[in-house]
């Protein structure tokens, strides 16, 4: 099993050298490992290590550069434990060929990693192969968009994740049909979501609200963009991947980061949504230095709920029950 | 006049002033009485202690001049370029020009320091959303927008990737309210793997060759950015002349701090060093000048090495410091508790390695910008500190962490790790915010077991 967190890493890759992916959202941040609590520490970042480091069957953990707290991470996986851990360059800069180019040849780094640590080298086509299969799931997976409740369907994003090979998009929605809106229309925004962090699906719907837009890093933006099948078999898989994983996920780090904000704005509008919550984790300076930019650039109102790694708390809650009454 | 080393107050180097105008002492332009800094608002100053040598006070006057060097420059029209974060490397090529002068806003850090509650510079960012969460180089947020630093640059450019998250976050709010900023990229340092071939950097530190290729076509862009503005090109051999005198610069900055972290008695004291090895990062806007004063200052520190004078007597605990500190103060707080300074790494000790000579200039940059201690892993940056401690001989290691910073929380706890274990070192981590005030009794107490420590493993053999 590879294990990893950020939405850059293509599990297409990982499964195509025979390894298992697994996109890990911890379960409680708090847990004992190499990364102990210590000020300043991002608490998803320590629970993300000490849980990937926790886990067993783990052949190797990939991190990224898309923040520095992970990128730091990688330090303790490195100086603390034996698990193999490779470091994944992911450009902060997207606007010149040469970004995309690094980004490729990081994916072919990956691919060596994958090998020194049991992959197999893929057989010709396999890749084509998987690319097709995961694109198909993801398919079956947003269309679960608007049948499943809010959480729910964010959770079968997280499982789908965590377990692509085994997704098949049907267990859970058998039988069900389209919901209808069932409150106010609300968006989140942010880094990724821990399995204790789905709670706020709950508060916001306890509130009035509904979650039509997971914008979160481990939500619906964190999904690449349909593959090309016309290309199966004949191009570059790799660039493939590069071009719907690298150059079309919106996310913060980018530099400029115009692009995320562009995709709000569309979904914004699409999803006909009347306020956003953003949601960040302590000491993650890249998603908090946009809180003030994203208020006076939205055009509707929003609050920013700064998780620190303990269930949801009562600050945050009435945050939230402040905004969805601003919004009745 | 006593020439005899001596650390002073303002107020003293206010009569000293007097005494050397009266033996004729030369001023350079940007000369004068230190005291004259507290009216531009300046008034930290009137709570530090000062080198009383005269190549000391011109050092503090070139540093407290930069504003206005700067804007007498834009108004001369020459071009402005605001270099962001790659500390070193982007300003080599700018100074190449002959009517292009780079600067690090970055520095604005230091202006809450220096400034105290005079500048509205943390307001700004606090209103801006940039809170005290966010490392204190917020402050350059407020210097931009309140535009009472530095003129509004020609060119801003800023490097992103494997850098800080504060600032890659306060950059992009800069962005964000309307600043263009070319990006370039600088990827984490990486060992080349299978089939690459390996690139010895400067300082010591690896990668592949394909790093050092990528970075030099991003330093290529920037290259291009600096001729569009200056409407004149970077030849390579303008840039070889830049190279040749930003190594002199480094040069005599090297051997500086060989003087001071080895001689009996430390020739200088530890804020005057930190202040001259600032100078290499972009040569305080002026080039010529920067040369002129540290030479002047090595003359000094050699001739006091040569007459065995100097600071803090013999017993003072040679302490390696790690990290810049947000209040310049603390500097003289390390020798009032019975330490000295031997070695640093304030964060851009790849400024002070020379940059390759004998390779195409573009490509001994980019070797330059990926020499960064910020841009690998901790462990390497450990390993380099390591190496300098025992090279100038360390008895103590002091982490300052910067508040808010997204390194410093976990790199303090690595680097100490591998002092403690591989010397066997006493180490302590300190946060140092912009003013100390209400801290200093707790960083004197740290600073002091630190010492007290050292000084009881002293001639007890290290068990490695």
């Amino acid at each position: 099993m590879i294990v990893y967190s950020c939405p850059y890493v293509p599990a297409e890759l990982i499964t195509a050298h025979g390894l298992k992916p697994c996109r890990l959202l911890p379960d409680s941040v708090t847990i004992k490992g190499p990364v102990d609590v210590i000020a300043g520490v991002c608490p998803y970042m320590r629970g993300f290590v000490n849980a990937a480091c926790s886990l067993q069957g783990v052949r190797g953990i990939v991190m990224t550069t898309v923040c520095d707290q992970m990128r730091r991470g990688k330090d303790f996986v490195e100086l603390r434990t034996c698990i193999p851990s490779f470091l994944m360059n992911i450009p902060s800069t997207w606007q010149t060929s040469e970004a995309m180019k690094l980004y490729l040849s990081e994916l072919r780094r990956l691919g060596e990693f994958l090998e020194e640590v049991g992959g197999r080298v893929p057989a010709e086509g396999i890749l084509w192969q998987v690319m097709s299969d995961y694109d198909g799931k993801r398919e079956k997976l947003r269309g679960l968009k608007g049948v499943l409740s809010p959480k729910e369907y964010s959770r079968a994003i997280a499982r789908f994740s965590k377990e692509p090979g085994e997704f098949t998009g049907e267990e859970s929605c058998k039988g069900r049909k389209e919901r209808g809106k069932r409150g106010i229309p609300v968006g989140l925004i942010g880094g990724p979501l821990t399995l204790s962090d789905f709670d706020l699906f709950d508060v916001l719907e306890r509130f009035g609200g509904e979650v039509v837009l997971d914008g979160t890093e481990s939500g619906e933006r964190g999904l690449p963009a349909h593959f090309n099948r016309r290309l199966a078999g004949k191009g570059n898989p790799l660039e493939e991947l590069a071009d719907c994983y690298f150059g079309h996920i919106p996310d913060v780090f980018r530099r400029p980061n115009s692009e995320l904000y562009k995709w709000l704005g569309h979904e914004i509008d699409s999803c006909g949504i009347g306020g956003m919550v953003l949601v960040r984790h302590a000491w993650c300076d890249k998603w908090h230095a946009e809180v003030q930019r994203m208020k006076e650039w939205l055009n509707v109102p929003l609050v920013d709920i700064e998780l620190d790694g303990e269930a949801s708390d009562a600050r945050n809650t009435h945050r939230i029950q402040a905004l969805m009454e601003t919004l009745r | 006049m006593n020439t005899e080393p001596l650390q002073i107050t303002i107020a003293e180097w206010d009569q000293r002033f007097v005494e050397m105008q009266r033996e004729g002492f030369f001023q350079p332009e940007y000369g004068g009485q230190l005291s004259r800094h507290l009216s531009d608002g300046d008034s930290r100053l009137a709570k530090l202690r000062y080198d009383n040598s005269p190549s000391s006070l011109n050092l503090w006057n070139f540093l407290l001049t930069e504003e206005d060097r700067l804007q007498k420059y834009k108004q001369e029209g020459r071009k402005i370029v605001g270099a962001m974060k790659d500390l070193g490397t982007v300003p080599v090529m700018a100074y190449s020009l002959p009517n292009v002068t780079a600067f690090y806003p970055d520095g604005a850090w230091w202006i809450p320091c220096v400034m105290e509650l005079n500048s509205s510079v943390l307001a700004v960012a606090d209103s801006l959303g940039i809170d005290e969460s966010f490392c204190p180089v917020r402050a350059m947020l407020g210097a931009f927008v309140n535009k009472a630093h530095f003129p509004p640059p020609d060119l801003l450019v800023c490097s992103v990737g494997a850098t800080c998250d504060d600032f890659s976050a306060i950059a992009q709010r800069l962005n964000g309210l309307g600043y263009p900023i070319l990006w370039w990229e600088i990827p984490h340092r990486r060992m080349a793997g299978r089939d690459e071939e390996t690139v010895i950097l400067p300082g010591g530190f690896k990668c592949s060759r394909e790093q050092v290729r990528f970075v030099e076509i991003e330093l290529g862009r920037v290259k291009k950015a600096i001729e569009e503005i200056a409407g004149d090109e970077i030849t390579d051999s303008r840039l070889n002349d830049g190279i040749g005198i930003a190594n002199r610069v480094r040069d005599v900055l090297r051997e500086l701090r060989r003087l001071v972290f080895t001689a009996r008695l430390a020739p200088l004291p530890s804020l005057e060093l930190l202040i001259a090895e600032m100078f290499a990062i972009h040569f305080c806007s002026d080039r010529k000048e920067a040369f002129n004063i540290l030479s002047n200052l090595l003359v000094e520190v050699r001739k006091r090495v040569s007459e065995g004078k100097g600071y803090f007597g013999l017993d003072a605990v040679k302490v390696f410091w790690v990290n810049p500190v947000a209040d310049l103060r603390v500097m003289n707080l390390l020798e009032d508790c019975g330490g000295r300074i031997c070695g640093t790494d304030y964060l851009f000790c790849h400024a002070l390695d020379e940059i390759p000579v004998g390779v195409p200039p573009m490509e001994a940059l980019a070797m330059m910008a990926l020499a960064d201690p910020m841009t690998g892993s901790t462990g390497d940056r450990a390993t380099r500190i390591c190496n300098d401690i025992n090279l100038f001989g360390a008895e103590a290691v002091i982490v300052s962490r910067i508040p808010g910073a997204s390194h410093c929380a976990l790199e303090g706890a690595i680097i100490a790790e591998r002092v403690s274990s591989e010397l066997q070192l006493p180490v302590v981590e300190l946060e140092v915010p912009p003013l100390t005030d209400s801290i200093m009794p707790s960083l004197s107490t740290r600073i002091s077991a630190l010492v007290e420590t050292a000084l009881s493993c002293r001639g007890k053999r290290r068990v490695r």
